[in-house]
């Protein structure tokens, strides 16, 4: 951590390399549209000329660009001016900072420079702050000042003039954090990958391969013969090495160096090589921990977490950005003993599902049973009297409804809500009951039938509210009216 | 910009009409089942109802203009169900609308086909907007729509006279958190 003091006032620049860092990426650009260009018409002058002419436009707009972004920290909010034709005008208090980033993508490295993310609660890009790019030794201060003083400052401390000057007594800097860090997890490049061989993209996206390639076969042995077969088998090899690999690009390269750590409230994220994040949010903002897995890694004892903070994923454009918080693998047997301690609090336990009523298991196995029915109808007719065996498949129903029953379940304890789901992938979503902003149940005329409701908990930072088919309509009624004031009394 | 002379809530739009009206008194809300205000029924009606009615009668016109007198009397009784069946929708809706507002919390029950049932606790509140179109402001009701910080969040009173709504929104913001309460 830095010792030396943080900047603070502006207004003033992000650093001069930014045009440097961005500018190359720009050139690079450029010369690969100048190659396309080139090798198009035959060696044009024209095409040279055109590309450099892009070239030199995209470097005076990076400048000017640059030159019109500046930042000011206040010492109750950080203000950020920037655009060239159009001004904007950003005002980020640091009490409702629900996330920072630290991004480093190669070029960024090359040039010793690094990109800082500011999110506040609401739609990514809206609410996110990006300060491109500052030097690595300020972005890192400017980090860990943002950090301190959201845990000092109280909400609402910041007023309309709070640009710059003197820090006020009560919003003082503390001086370098004093809690320590401790390491929570590290993955090894052995457990990447065995996190990317089990993910849920390989375990579904295998299967499927397989049956393309066995389809291609089948059309392609009559005309060809053993070449057919040999076909079949090359599209299933071809389809899995496609898969396999994206998924471990995806899975350890880019979370390569990965490590886990908390620093007294905070929770930290370190992962990535060329392109190396940063991931801070405070535990006090995580909304949601979803945790998910799939029957190989239910066999070797695996699950994968996923952490929600209030910002909502997503953005266009400039301002986009993955704000996952994301842990690829885990052993499932120390699970509760992990929660508990990466969240500070002992009552980060999975509290036990109750199971849905059995009106529901009917209704899961009748569901299933009908969409079976629905795909293989077309099918079944085109090849009748022979495609009537596909018919068959719709007992699959059956097995697949109890599956998706029997895994789902919904369970409260003192600080948690749990909602289970999934026949194959298995879903648990933990919800703190402090952080529930809403409650709502459903009930469709077949329901009401049944006396069964769908219940759905609305969460800052979600754009599809973690939910429960089928639970009884009284037990969803009873907790639309608790929740909420629960989570009333559990901020005070 | 209105000027605001001491302590106290800006005026709404309703008292901006009738000024120089006070400021709404508060007003304790009512803890109890509460319809919408019976204007939106006509409202809803016109909404679903009016576009019905309006294609009927350029059909019918058309069917009638080229002398197919049975086509246009067919599309006259469609046209009549159908803007018939808007009103009763529109009617059956209203009487399903309720809310309550609790001490701490406002419970929002409605729908006709899929019955949903909401709670948003008041200190939850991050925004609160009232809604005044061009057919409601010609009817008098007004849309008060509550956002938490949860963008799934539904919390929307499609229909309350104009002075109901001024004085539920005074209330509720009284109300409303002053963190926020994410």
């Amino acid at each position: 951590m830095p010792s030396e003091a943080p900047p603070t006032g502006g207004p003033r620049r992000t650093s001069p390399r930014t045009v440097a860092a961005i500018g190359v990426s720009g050139i690079m650009g450029a010369l690969v549209f100048l190659a396309t260009l080139i090798w198009s018409s035959d060696n044009s002058p024209g095409g040279l000329l055109f590309a450099a002419g892009i070239g030199v436009t995209r470097a005076g707009v990076e400048v000017a660009t640059w030159w019109a972004r500046t930042y000011t920290v206040g010492p109750t909010q950080l203000v950020v001016d920037e655009g060239l034709i159009t001004r904007h005008h950003r005002v980020v208090p640091y009490a409702r900072v629900q996330q920072v980033d630290l991004h480093r993508s190669f070029m960024s490295q090359v040039f010793g420079v690094a990109e800082l993310r500011i999110d506040t609660a609401g739609a990514a890009g809206a609410t996110t702050v990006r300060l491109r790019l500052l030097e690595l030794r300020e972005a890192e201060e400017l980090r860990t000042l943002i950090l301190t003083r959201r845990a000092t400052v109280p909400a609402g401390a910041a007023t309309a003039d709070d640009v710059g000057g003197p820090v006020p007594a009560a919003c003082a800097d503390p001086g370098p954090p004093v809690e320590p860090i401790w390491g929570l997890l590290r993955c090894e490049p052995r457990t990447l990958v065995i996190g990317a061989l089990t993910h849920t993209a390989v375990v579904a996206g295998l299967p499927l391969t397989i049956l393309a390639g066995l389809c291609v076969g089948i059309v392609a042995i009559e005309p060809l013969g053993a070449m057919g077969a040999l076909l079949g088998i090359g599209v299933a090899i071809l389809g899995a090495a496609v898969i396999v690999a994206s998924t471990l690009v995806v899975n350890v390269w880019q979370l390569w160096d990965y490590s886990l750590a908390h620093q007294g409230g905070d929770l930290h994220l370190r992962f990535g090589v060329l392109d190396v994040r940063q991931l801070t949010i405070p535990r006090t903002r995580v909304q949601q921990i979803t945790i998910i897995d799939n029957p190989v890694r239910r066999r070797l004892g695996l699950v994968g977490v996923t952490l929600h903070s209030a910002t909502l994923p997503g953005g266009s454009g400039e301002q986009s950005g993955d704000t996952r918080f994301q842990i690829p693998v885990l052993q499932s047997r120390g699970l509760d003993e992990f929660l508990a301690r990466m969240m500070g609090d002992r009552t980060w336990t999975p509290p036990p599902l109750i199971a849905r009523p059995p009106a529901a298991r009917r209704r899961a196995i009748l569901r299933r049973s009908l969409l079976l029915a629905l795909v293989l109808a077309s099918p079944a007719v085109l090849g009748w009297p022979v495609g009537a065996v596909l018919l068959t498949f719709v007992s699959a129903g059956w097995s697949w409804g109890r599956l998706a029953h029997r895994s789902a379940g919904l369970g409260t304890s003192s600080s948690l809500v749990a909602l289970a789901r999934g026949a194959v992938h298995h879903r648990l979503d933990l919800i703190p009951i402090a952080r529930i902003q809403s409650c709502r149940s459903v009930a469709g005329p077949l329901d009401r039938r049944r006396r069964l409701a769908t219940i759905h908990v609305d969460i800052a930072g979600s754009t599809r509210a973690p939910a429960l088919r089928d639970i009884d309509r009284e037990t969803a009624d009873g907790l639309v009216r608790s929740l909420p004031r629960r989570a009333d009394r559990a901020i005070g | 910009m209105n000027e605001i002379a001491g302590p106290g809530f800006p005026p709404t739009a309703t008292e901006h009409r009738a000024a120089p009206s006070p400021p709404p008194a508060p007003v304790p809300l009512p803890g109890e089942e509460s319809h919408l205000d019976p204007r939106v029924q006509l409202l809803w009606s016109l909404l679903v109802g009016g576009p019905l009615a309006l294609l009927a009668l350029v059909t019918v016109g058309v069917a009638a203009g080229v002398g197919a007198w049975e086509l246009a009397a067919g599309l006259a009784c469609l046209g009549a169900a159908a803007v018939s069946v808007a009103v009763i929708g529109a009617r059956l809706a209203w009487s399903r609308w309720t809310w309550i507002a609790f001490d701490d919390a406002l419970e929002l029950r409605h729908g006709v086909v899929h019955v949903s049932s909401s709670l948003v606790p008041y200190h939850r509140i991050q925004q609160i907007d009232v809604h005044r179109g061009p057919l409601q402001r010609l009817l008098g009701v007004s849309r008060l729509v509550l956002r938490t910080a949860a963008a799934t969040t539904d919390a929307t009173i499609p229909g309350l006279g104009e002075v109901e709504a001024d004085h539920l929104r005074y209330e509720l913001l009284k109300r409303a958190g002053v963190d926020d309460a994410v």
